[in-house]
């Protein structure tokens, strides 16, 4: 797979696409996705974010992963207490009203 | 039920109430106590303290914080204390985000020297029009499950408070006492671990059952 983000020609539109994807590397935006999706990063370097992203296919797809990463995580139950330890903290909770 | 409520029933001795409180986030404080003792037994002994600290608090607890923060923050900080307290040393946080690993094989992007160096050279694949079906499925769900269990603590426990509880950043960092760039590392981490698992599963998948005929594939 060597597929490229990297047009061979350069007619206007490849060079503004170019500079779109020159605006932000991938191996650093793989690193910011939850930055990104928490609003944590300031202004200009979100601005210059959104600009690569709008250019590149490969950056696409890795942010709409991790957004379904979210969801399907979202989707797993928390782990269960187990019965013996509501029974203790029943007991404990009985004592403490007790006094 | 809202924390003004379930606050007055807990104030009027509502046994019940306790008990779902309890169902509800035991689990998930044994966890924030194993982030600074090491022992399971002490970090049931911490919860089960601090379930008694929340009981007696009550009557002091304002909602400046919402009752779950206020609960975990109870927990943390009894926590710290024992582990401190049990290694009579600087204890070595498990919260602290570590050895940087990087989210992406390093190999995924143009080398150095390349004109678009750190560019994707392999980019991901998408996961299809079908994606969400496939993420939902019984068994991908149990990779994801897998993949959490093998997290470090304090990656696993960041990642489901916010992912799979739906707290919010600020809520998590006030119940864990860390700050908000430690916050987002540990579930940054976390996140990129399972897309990692289920790229590899579903390419796996792909192999097996959509391409049988592919040979070239590298395995």
């Amino acid at each position: 797979m060597t597929e490229s983000n990297v047009p061979p020609s350069q007619s206007s539109a490849d060079r503004e696409r170019e500079a779109a994807l020159g605006a932000f590397e991938c191996r650093a935006l793989v690193e910011l996705v939850t930055d990104y999706l928490d609003h944590a990063m300031d202004p200009d370097e979100r601005g210059r974010l959104e600009r690569h992203l709008a250019a590149c296919d490969g950056c696409q797809i890795y942010v709409e992963q991790f957004r379904q990463v979210i969801a399907a995580t979202g989707r797993l139950e928390p782990n269960d207490v187990s019965d013996d330890a509501i029974d203790a903290l029943r007991e404990v909770y009985r004592r403490y009203r007790r006094g | 039920m809202e924390d003004a409520t379930l606050v007055a029933a807990l104030r009027s001795g509502d046994e019940a109430a306790f008990i779902r409180l309890v169902r509800r986030h035991h689990s998930a404080l044994v966890r924030a106590a194993l982030l600074h003792v090491r022992d399971r037994d002490v970090a049931e002994e911490v919860v089960q303290e601090g379930w008694i600290a929340v009981m007696k608090g009550l009557d002091r607890f304002q909602a400046r914080s919402s009752l779950k923060t206020w609960i975990f923050r109870i927990v943390t900080n009894q926590a710290r204390t024992r582990g401190t307290r049990e290694r009579r040393t600087v204890p070595f946080s498990s919260l602290r985000p570590g050895i940087r690993q990087p989210s992406v094989d390093p190999s995924r992007f143009r080398p150095a020297g390349d004109r678009w160096e750190g560019h994707w050279l392999e980019p991901p694949s998408s996961w299809g029009p079908d994606a969400s079906e496939r993420l939902m499925a019984r068994e991908t769900q149990r990779v994801i499950a897998a993949t959490l269990d093998d997290l470090p603590n304090a990656q696993r426990m960041v990642i489901s408070l916010r992912d799979i509880q739906g707290w919010s950043s600020d809520e998590v960092c006030e119940a864990l006492d860390i700050s908000p760039g430690n916050q987002r590392v540990l579930l940054h981490r976390a996140r990129a671990r399972v897309r990692r698992a289920l790229e590899r599963y579903f390419d796996d998948d792909l192999g097996r059952n959509d391409r049988p005929m592919a040979t070239t594939r590298d395995r």
